[in-house]
């Protein structure tokens, strides 16, 4: 195999684009505009969902996080939260650097890290119906400038993208029957009357009238309660004890304390007195116009209610966050598989903390997963410095990582839809005087996913291929985990068996069916494809396509009657060197 | 776009018998797009068969070589020098490419590889759906863009029948939808509900392949009178 390899270079449009104005998406527009480069930031709705942000505490109540001895300059999530919310309303729309668009959608975008294409609709009736993926391309974006393409549509150049809609909060099912937004309240309801970030001198919500002196918050009951509820719930609670003098109490069925904080947040709550009562089968609540009782299924007979119970002036029902209803519009928008659970990314530790698969596309906050305000700040911090780190420049250097051959392309288009980083369309190639697939260095990120399903084989990968050279035994690594794993064997000098060939593969999914095939052919006894863990693959499937496509070879192997144990695939991460050793040499730990 | 399947591998070998050398000839264009009989197919299938061969302990010499398309002549005559000394070629191509070749090369054996199934398109990456029959007559004005021919398992001109149930063919409710209930969405929402009153008469079938071997002419293409 020729390989080829070279550098290209792409200018850089200096300006960002965050999408979604609450918390996570002001406070990455903020860091990005502090970096000097200009910020659009955008909302669906027709007013900046962080202007009525009620929700960010002061000091003395935040999560205490455990600093490392010594140091002091940790970010002061608590004290910049704090000063966001009280120039948000003076400065936050005036910002020069900031242009703020609200009731705008977006529709697409084309092009890819330095120079996106991105087309929004102001007018924003209604959004799109169709949740199709935008096929990517990348040819417009160089020509053309900011321009209206009429009808509240606009064309946008951006270097780099910030997705950050916050979760939709809704009632937790198990409270439907007793909710009346009056005594009886959501937390959202609840602390948007209380207004929690707006007062050192706080200002108290009224119930019936009058200011509530006993408050009973009642999570939700496991699997629904999280972590984000249930620190929003102690965190309202013990201001209202500290600065209201409340009778507070928490029902709760477990207690959600297995995040960063929440046990001290907890410590904290009950210094505070405020009183914590567990349940087994959730409390029964009887809504009256002055009060509202709360009292618990007996334990020995769960059919009746026990004797006695307790009154408050309020009660705060448990909320649960599901992904906002947009974020699938704005995935296929920017060319994504939908990720888990609906969310803007699929759980996946190769994209933590902010990245996506695309390159120059960060995803933080609410569209990632349910997010505290806490995480919001210290995600939106970190994609505004990410963000940067691109911005600053004017050029980007990238390596050519996968070339195609326009005379061999079919324009089958498996490579457009088959990439998971967004970097194929395809196009006009004039000296060839045809169409075909077109790979955008700036955005490849060199899996050879493409290169391995390509039907015509037009695509050829710069980098490592697998060898066709005789041996016993063949190991294709992948090199973000079994060739690092394979470094750390080189590097303690442990012995690797003379008959075993180790080769470097870019991702187990560029390990194509007859390359597999191939290897056996050429007189390897065994091959074997070594890649990531489930969910933890740089290019989201590309070990999954792997093990398929030794599932196939195998089965293959198997009707002729040759044992399935010539091919193998297997998962592990870049620590597990024992295990490496295990499976590439047979080594028993 | 023509869609094919690869046949079984065993069937392949059995067509193939003791042969020592042979060729797989890839076509380079609907089946390379249905990913078939592609250069991508003919490097697995050639591997398949000589590790097969070799497992066997038979000698087999197996060369590949994929053309542009292999139904016009000028594409199929660039493999004249491949097939010089093979004793077989397993076409990857559809019907049409197979006979082409055993046009082009009258002593020489041609070997289907695929099954050429019908004319359709992605479903998404990965299926392919029948669109289309070729009958020769496309009604597909009057049935609202939906061919009930290609679609509807009975190929009903006036649907849908008793079959049909939550816009599924009784056929397989799991994966065939009812093209007459695809049809009857598609006038309501165009207003034309009404259309589905007029009954369509018996089919002339002529026009379809029980009419014969067809045959289109063109005679602005033809030689003489092009320019």
């Amino acid at each position: 195999m020729t390989t080829q390899t070279g550098l290209k270079k792409y200018p850089i449009c200096q300006k960002a684009l965050v999408v979604g104005g609450g918390l996570a998406g002001a406070a990455a527009a903020f860091s990005i505009a502090a970096g000097g480069v200009p910020v659009v930031l955008i909302d669906a709705a027709g007013r900046l969902p962080i202007l009525d942000a009620h929700e960010i505490w002061p000091p003395e109540v935040q999560q205490r996080r455990p600093r490392e001895p010594g140091r002091t300059d940790a970010p002061n999530v608590a004290s910049f939260a704090l000063e966001l919310s009280t120039i948000l309303g003076r400065r936050f729309q005036s910002h020069p650097l900031i242009e703020v668009r609200t009731s705008a959608v977006l529709i697409s975008a084309t092009g890819h890290v330095g120079n996106f294409l991105v087309t929004l609709d102001q007018a924003a009736v209604s959004p799109p119906k169709d949740k199709s993926k935008v096929l990517p391309s990348f040819e417009q974006c160089v020509e053309k400038t900011d321009v209206s393409t009429g009808a509240g549509r606009q064309e946008l150049r951006v270097g780099a993208m910030v997705v950050a809609v916050d979760c939709a909060k809704s009632l937790a099912q198990t409270f439907i029957n007793v909710h009346n937004g009056r005594n009886t309240l959501t937390l959202s309801e609840f602390n948007r009357n209380f207004k929690p970030f707006a007062a050192r001198r706080l200002e108290m919500l009224s119930v019936g009238g009058r200011a509530p002196r006993s408050v009973a918050f009642v999570l939700a009951p496991i699997p629904l309660s999280s972590r984000d509820s249930t620190a929003r719930a102690l965190q309202t609670a013990i201001l209202l004890r500290q600065r209201a003098g409340c009778e507070v109490s928490v029902f709760f069925s477990s207690l959600q304390v297995a995040g960063s904080g929440l046990a001290e947040l907890y410590r904290h709550a009950r210094g505070a007195g405020v009183l914590f009562m567990p349940y087994l089968q959730p409390p029964v609540i009887e809504v009256s116009d002055t009060d509202v009782g709360i009292r618990q299924p007996d334990i020995f007979a769960p059919d009746t209610v026990a004797p006695g119970g307790w009154r408050y002036d309020a009660v705060v029902l448990d909320e649960i966050s599901a992904p906002s209803p947009a974020l699938p519009r704005i995935a296929a928008a920017l060319g994504f598989r939908a990720g888990s659970a609906d969310f803007g990314v699929p759980v996946n530790p190769s994209l933590l903390p902010v990245n996506s698969s695309r390159r120059g596309v960060f995803i933080i906050g609410g569209s990632r997963g349910e997010a505290s305000a806490e995480d919001c700040m210290i995600e939106a911090a970190a994609a505004g410095a990410e963000a940067l780190s691109i911005l600053s420049r004017k050029e980007l250097e990238v390596e050519v990582r996968a070339i195609v051959d326009p005379a061999k392309c079919a324009l089958c288009l498996t490579c457009v839809r088959v990439c998971p980083h967004v970097a194929i369309d395809y196009g006009q190639y004039p000296e060839y005087n045809k169409s075909a697939a077109r790979i955008c260095d700036a955005a490849c990120m060199g899996c050879g996913i493409c290169a391995s399903e390509c039907p015509a084989r037009a695509i050829e990968m710069t980098g490592p291929s697998p060898e066709k050279e005789a041996g016993e035994v063949l190991v294709l690594c992948c090199r973000r985990s079994a060739e690092m794993a394979h470094a750390a064997v080189v590097a303690r000098r442990a012995s690797i068996p003379a008959q075993v060939r180790i080769k470097e593969v870019s991702c187990a999914g560029s390990v194509s069916v007859e390359d597999l095939l191939g290897a056996l052919r050429t007189g390897y006894g065994k091959v074997l494809v070594l890649g990531c863990h489930q969910d933890a693959c740089r290019s989201l499937y590309g070990n999954t396509a792997a093990e398929k496509r030794v599932d196939f070879v195998r089965k293959f192997l198997q009707k002729l009657g040759i044992p399935g144990e010539r091919i193998g695939f297997s998962r592990l991460a870049a620590s597990q060197v024992g295990l490496f050793q295990e499976l590439a040499f047979g080594v028993r730990r | 776009m023509i869609i094919a399947e690869q046949k079984p591998f065993e069937r392949i070998r059995e067509m193939l018998g003791s042969r020592q050398k042979v060729l797989v000839a890839g076509c380079g264009t609907c089946v390379t797009v249905c990913m078939a009989g592609g250069a991508k197919e003919v490097a697995a299938l050639a591997a398949k068969l000589q590790f097969a061969a070799r497992t066997d302990g038979h000698t087999l010499a197996v060369s590949e070589a994929t053309v542009e398309r292999q139904c016009e002549k000028e594409f199929v005559e660039k493999l004249a020098p491949s097939v010089k000394d093979v004793e077989a070629v397993v076409s990857l191509a559809c019907g049409i490419g197979v006979q082409f070749l055993a046009d082009a090369f009258p002593g020489l054996l041609i070997l289907p590889g695929v099954n050429t199934k019908f004319l359709g398109a992605p479903e998404q990456h990965g299926t392919w759906l029948e669109k289309c029959t070729a009958c020769g007559d496309c009604r597909l004005d009057a049935t609202a863009g939906v061919c009930p021919i290609a679609r509807c398992s009975k190929s009903l001109l006036n649907g849908p029948c008793g079959g049909s149930s939550n816009g599924k063919c009784e056929v397989d409710p799991e994966k065939v939808e009812c093209a007459w209930q695809l049809i009857h969405d598609r006038l309501e929402k165009m207003g034309r509900l009404g259309e589905l009153e007029n009954i369509t008469p018996p089919n002339e079938w002529k026009t379809a392949h029980d009419g014969g071997v067809r045959r289109v002419v063109s005679e602005q293409a033809l030689p003489g009178r092009t320019g």
